[in-house]
């Protein structure tokens, strides 16, 4: 019988803050305040679930944490970026540089290989390569897809289209992965597989993740999730941790199971050790 | 030891190769373009539709330039003394006479040619009468003769009461072949030299004949004619020899080569509306070709409306979006310029033998170039306002 012994974990870091987080759209008697005040750290190593029940909130702080919406009220720092006053294209620059995204669409470009789809994104996030279709080759490799690199997305089934998804959000490598709702569109075996692949993600310690979902299939994959209700976090748990245990025991235990997961589903991601 | 999925390789400067940007937005552009065939075919037909409405009404235009300046950029003179208020070469009347001796004793002038033109009933040999411009110079030693003889030669008019015609007004003539026989102003002539494409914009058919045949036929004087052409001798100033000639010459005007020409072509082209008319058909085609591809690339744009938004929502830059955009418009225009062009070459090609003569330059493909590139890139800014407006966080729970 073997013993997996578990390296010394290197601290985790703030991959991105949001303080005061308060949202308003409309006006007057229109008024409607989604977000009442979100305080909220990401930090690398972890796969973060946002839950809550659908009107929460959930998509709108999304939005937020993704440079893609301005808060109302509230600080926002990706990656030690500062958000505050930025105009839409500083955002863009923000999300660009450091924010992948991963779609329940999938949002691939139809006419676009699996292959050109991961190198869009490299070209949008101004990556500097010395062979971009080996690269994107290699980041689809990486999730496992390298075999269908060639194919267009009408030729993917919905678990090859998130994992391509995958594949672009972590092309450029951008230190926060944000997930809109990444299993809603697949059945339980492609859910699951998206899910293991997230968390094999999370394991980058320059990287954190954060999924929002409502699906409890995702909960066993989760480092950290936290609870939203009419527009305030309304709880944050570690799963599986204890109050003998620490939570980074905790979390990398299941997360190992998680990659035992991944590689019974694919067994072709690529790992690399980090020692 | 920590498990982590490889996302980076392989990594930037890996491979001994130098990192370079990748380039993707042209790829995207022409897949966009090319996957919807039918919107690509809508559009190319509008961009087709008006590069050749629009190269057609220029060649038109150029050719009518050329036509009615034709006999003017044949002759070889510095200087027409013409009759007083003459609006063009084929709107002849007569000088009063003598002009040539008085231009030939004006100090700094070398040489004087003189040129009989006016109109003449040409009755044909199998009966009918049509109207031609006569055109009577001196073959031997003058500088507007035929030319392009196809049939013939200048020898041959030396021959009493010989002509040469243009065989693209053989059908208006109604003759066929060197040899027939007409009357010009009822007095036979008949065919010794056949020409090919010298076209007249007026559509009269043209009909040259030596000076002295052209006065029998026209039954003016020895000492009459309708233009008369001063070559300067070298180093002469042409201001001052023009100014000596007005002094002697009165009641006619004194025109360079240069003004003349200008003087003809605005008057065909400009006072009687037939060059507004091709530069309005030109403009149509331009306005209708806007329209078309404005149309059809905004459509195509928001058919692709997500992934614009999908690549806004990824970090693009607004002006990303737009290079997309702009390089679709490019290339339908590329595309759309190639098959006009084509086309237009053989609307000219056809028409080569015909009395209506449409010219292709080299200048004028470029311009229609550069038009068909502006008129995409103008359709281009419907496409660009709309995707302005895209709101990125729409890429979210769809």
């Amino acid at each position: 019988m073997s013993v997996m012994v578990e390296a010394a974990k290197p601290p985790s870091k703030v991959m991105l803050e949001a303080k005061g987080i308060v949202k308003v759209f409309g006006t007057g008697a229109g008024e409607v305040k989604v977000l009442k005040g979100i305080d909220l750290q990401l930090r690398s190593g972890e796969l973060t679930l946002l839950m809550g029940p659908s009107g929460s909130g959930k998509t709108t702080l999304l939005s937020i944490l993704g440079c893609i919406l301005t808060p109302t009220e509230g600080d926002l720092e990706v990656a030690g970026n500062s958000t505050e006053g930025l105009d839409a294209e500083g955002l863009a620059d923000v999300r660009r540089k450091n924010v992948g995204f991963v779609f329940q669409g999938y949002n691939l470009f139809p006419t676009m290989t699996a292959t050109e789809n991961v190198m869009l994104a490299l070209d949008v996030r101004s990556a500097l390569v010395v062979d971009a279709p080996a690269h994107a080759v290699g980041a689809l490799d990486a999730v496992g897809l390298a075999h269908r690199a060639t194919a267009f997305p009408s030729k993917l089934s919905g678990g090859e289209k998130q994992r391509v998804a995958i594949a672009r959000a972590l092309a450029g490598s951008p230190s926060v992965i944000l997930a809109d709702e990444p299993t809603a569109a697949l059945d339980a075996e492609n859910g699951r597989a998206v899910m293991a692949l997230l968390s094999e993600v999370a394991k980058d310690p320059n990287r954190a993740v954060l999924a929002v979902t409502h699906d409890h299939r995702t909960i066993p994959y989760a480092d950290r999730i936290i609870r939203i209700e009419d527009g305030y976090i309304v709880g944050e748990e570690r799963p599986g941790e204890t109050p003998d245990q620490g939570s980074k025991t905790h979390a990398g235990k299941r997360r190992r199971s998680g990659t035992n997961k991944t590689k019974a589903l694919g067994g072709r991601y690529r790992i690399r050790r980090h020692d | 030891m920590q498990a982590n999925i490889d996302t980076t390789a392989p990594l930037a400067g890996e491979g001994g190769g130098k990192p370079k940007p990748v380039k993707m937005a042209a790829k995207l552009a022409y897949r966009n373009l090319f996957h919807d065939r039918l919107s690509l075919t809508v559009t190319l037909v509008g961009i087709v539709f008006s590069v050749v409405l629009v190269a057609v009404q220029c060649g038109l235009y150029i050719g009518a330039e050329r036509m009615i300046a034709v006999m003017l950029d044949q002759s070889d003179g510095d200087l027409w003394i013409v009759p007083y208020g003459t609006k063009s070469f084929d709107d002849p009347t007569f000088l009063m006479g003598h002009e040539k001796y008085a231009v030939l004793s004006t100090p700094g002038v070398e040489d004087a040619e003189e040129l009989v033109v006016n109109f003449s009933a040409w009755r044909k040999p199998g009966g009918g009468t049509t109207t031609v411009l006569l055109v009577g110079s001196d073959h031997v030693e003058g500088s507007l003769k035929p030319w392009n003889i196809v049939e013939g030669s200048l020898n041959d008019l030396r021959a009493p009461s010989t002509v040469a015609v243009d065989d693209t007004y053989f059908v208006d003539l109604g003759v066929t072949k060197i040899g027939d026989t007409a009357e010009v102003n009822n007095m036979r002539v008949k065919v010794a030299a056949v020409t090919h494409g010298i076209r007249s914009f007026t559509t009269l058919p043209y009909v040259f004949t030596s000076l002295a045949r052209a006065r029998t036929l026209l039954g003016t004087s020895a000492n009459q004619a309708s233009y008369t052409l001063v070559r300067l001798a070298p180093g002469a100033d042409p201001k001052e020899v023009r100014d000596a000639l007005e002094a002697r010459l009165k009641d006619r005007e004194v025109l360079e080569q240069a003004e003349f020409r200008k003087r003809s072509v605005d008057y065909w082209l400009f006072q009687t509306g037939a060059g507004a008319a091709l530069i309005a058909g030109a403009a149509l085609g331009l306005i209708v070709g806007v329209v078309i591809v404005a149309q059809t690339l905004y459509a195509s744009t928001k058919d692709h409306l997500n992934e614009f938004a999908t690549l806004r929502a990824l970090g693009a830059a607004a002006s990303y979006v737009y290079k997309v955009i702009l390089i679709q418009a490019l290339l339908s225009a590329v595309i759309g310029y190639a098959i006009g062009m084509v086309i237009s070459l053989l609307v000219i090609w056809a028409s080569k033998d015909t009395s209506m003569s449409i010219v292709m330059t080299p200048g004028l493909a470029v311009l229609l170039f550069a038009l068909t590139i502006g008129m995409c890139a103008i359709a281009a800014v419907s496409a660009i306002f709309k995707v302005t407006r895209i709101d990125p966080a729409g890429v979210f729970s769809r």
